[in-house]
């Protein structure tokens, strides 16, 4: 195959001319986003740009610390997001919960993929982990942020029916089921629908990113495979953990159900 | 029975003392007078600021809030209706105590009991109010639990409806020697039924 065609710092600050059409689109419009598309663009710019020397500087020099640590700031800032991302207000023990499942399913998964199946000797060769790592990470955060709302909606919507069911004698655990399989559904359906579409509606982006860096298609189908694969086990790990540990934390030790508030609208 | 001694929460209920030791006990009132807080006490769906709860002459507080509900079955105002037919529904309450579930000779004997025409694989999506609100009272019977809480149980129902129904209950509650706590704002039918009348105003026992 051939190597991948560099791009300079000219032929890349073409690509900007996008930019420029969407920010004279807007201001033809009257829309006023001129400001924000400008900060999003600067901003997407220089995070990747130090992201660039970061791994750069992380690759030539591997090291188990260092790629624990990259694992540990990504997760960090999963968990964060997920904490900005849900619309009620957690309790310190939901949060700690949230982190806990996240960076468990987490790495379980990704270092399942690393050590056992692509077998990447040593296990912190940063080439492989931090990028697969990172969109296992990704996935679950997205999976446990849809199972949140989803369960935090349903608790306090379902109010009455959960306790009906506390009345009728059923124990916390029994009286949530139906919610918490229904959570798990909602958090794990657009990965299972996505999968359903992937390689005919669209290519997968690690796959296309290996098949431009000019990797062997055959190759690099097979990555995407066992990443959809384990993503799949990442969601899957991380969400019935909160989900199950969760459920209990909407109820008092009396099993009475404890009051849902949602965040402040900004 | 029940007894309640110095129960006070937030600022709907403020109660020195009240014994429950009759087969009927009718608890009266204008909306909004703490009845319905009351009930909830009785089975710890609502826990007191202060004060005790006492079943049976035991502190509330020394049984388990799971195991007090299978023995004390509250009906809420709202008839709760769950996804299924009305066999579901009829079902729900032995499945979620994980007991053995009754025969179709029981569903059916049950629904007669509240005159309720119903066909045990009917969908419960269309039922009317008053039909749910029978079907949530014939659920909570087919538990047999010792002690009813029920909750406005004859809100939603015809004045013709509502009579039989309390009747047929009031009976079974005295011939199965178990007791019935319920809340209503209807002072005649609260004078009809009750053997014991409790009449609440402000968040206190008059």
């Amino acid at each position: 195959m051939n190597d991948v065609i560099n791009l300079s710092i000219w032929q890349l600050s073409i690509a900007y001319v996008f930019m420029l059409i969407l920010i004279l689109i807007v201001r033809w419009r009257g829309i006023h986003r001129e400001k924000l598309i400008l900060i999003a663009s600067v901003r997407m710019t220089v995070q990747l740009m130090l992201m660039g020397w970061w791994l750069l500087y992380v690759f030539e020099n591997p090291s188990w610390w260092l790629s624990s640590l990259m694992l540990l700031i990504m997760l960090s800032f999963a968990t964060a997001n997920v904490y900005k991302r849900v619309q009620y207000l957690m309790a310190p023990r939901m949060k700690l919960l949230v982190a806990g499942s996240l960076f468990g399913g987490s790495l379980i998964s990704a270092l399942i993929f690393v050590v056992i199946i692509v077998q990447i000797r040593p296990w912190y060769e940063p080439q492989y982990l931090i990028p697969i790592s990172g969109m296992i990470v990704g996935n679950s955060m997205t999976g446990i942020t849809l199972a949140l709302n989803r369960l935090y909606g349903g608790m306090s919507e379902k109010r009455d029916l959960i306790e009906n069911s506390l009345m009728l004698g059923a124990t916390p655990r029994e009286a949530s089921k139906p919610l918490i399989n229904q959570a798990f559904d909602t958090a794990i359906l657009p990965t299972v629908n996505s999968m359903v579409g992937m390689g005919i509606i669209s290519l997968p982006g690690m796959m296309t990113g290996q098949i431009l860096s000019g990797t062997l298609p055959t190759t690099a189908i097979r990555y995407q495979i066992g990443i959809m694969l384990a993503i799949l086990g990442s969601l899957a790990l991380t969400i019935i953990t909160f989900l199950v540990i969760g459920c209990r934390l909407f109820y008092t030790g009396d099993a009475r159900l404890v009051d849902i508030k949602k965040k402040e609208q900004a | 029975m029940f007894e309640v001694r110095d129960l006070r929460f937030k600022n709907i209920l403020n109660i020195d003392k009240a014994v429950f030791n009759k087969p009927t006990v009718c608890l009266i009132g204008p909306s909004g007078c703490g009845k319905s807080t009351l009930l909830r006490m009785l089975n710890k769906m609502e826990e007191p600021d202060s004060g005790a709860v006492f079943y049976n002459e035991l502190d509330i507080r020394s049984i388990s809030a799971v195991n007090l509900r299978r023995e004390v079955t509250m009906l809420p105002q709202t008839p709760i209706v769950y996804e299924g037919n009305v066999r579901d529904n009829l079902l729900i309450g032995h499945k979620l105590q994980h007991r053995e579930l009754p025969s179709d000779d029981k569903l059916e004997e049950a629904l007669e009991q509240m005159y309720l025409k119903l066909k045990l694989d009917q969908d419960t999506a269309r039922l009317s109010g008053g039909e749910k609100q029978r079907l949530c009272l014939a659920r909570v019977i087919l538990l047999d639990s010792p002690v009813y809480l029920l909750d406005e149980p004859s809100a939603a129902l015809d004045p013709h409806n509502e009579k039989r129904i309390l009747d047929q209950i009031v009976r079974w509650i005295h011939d199965q020697n178990k007791q019935l706590i319920m809340v209503t704002h209807a002072v005649e039918l609260a004078q009809t039924y009750a053997e014991q009348l409790i009449k609440m105003d402000g968040g206190k026992i008059e």
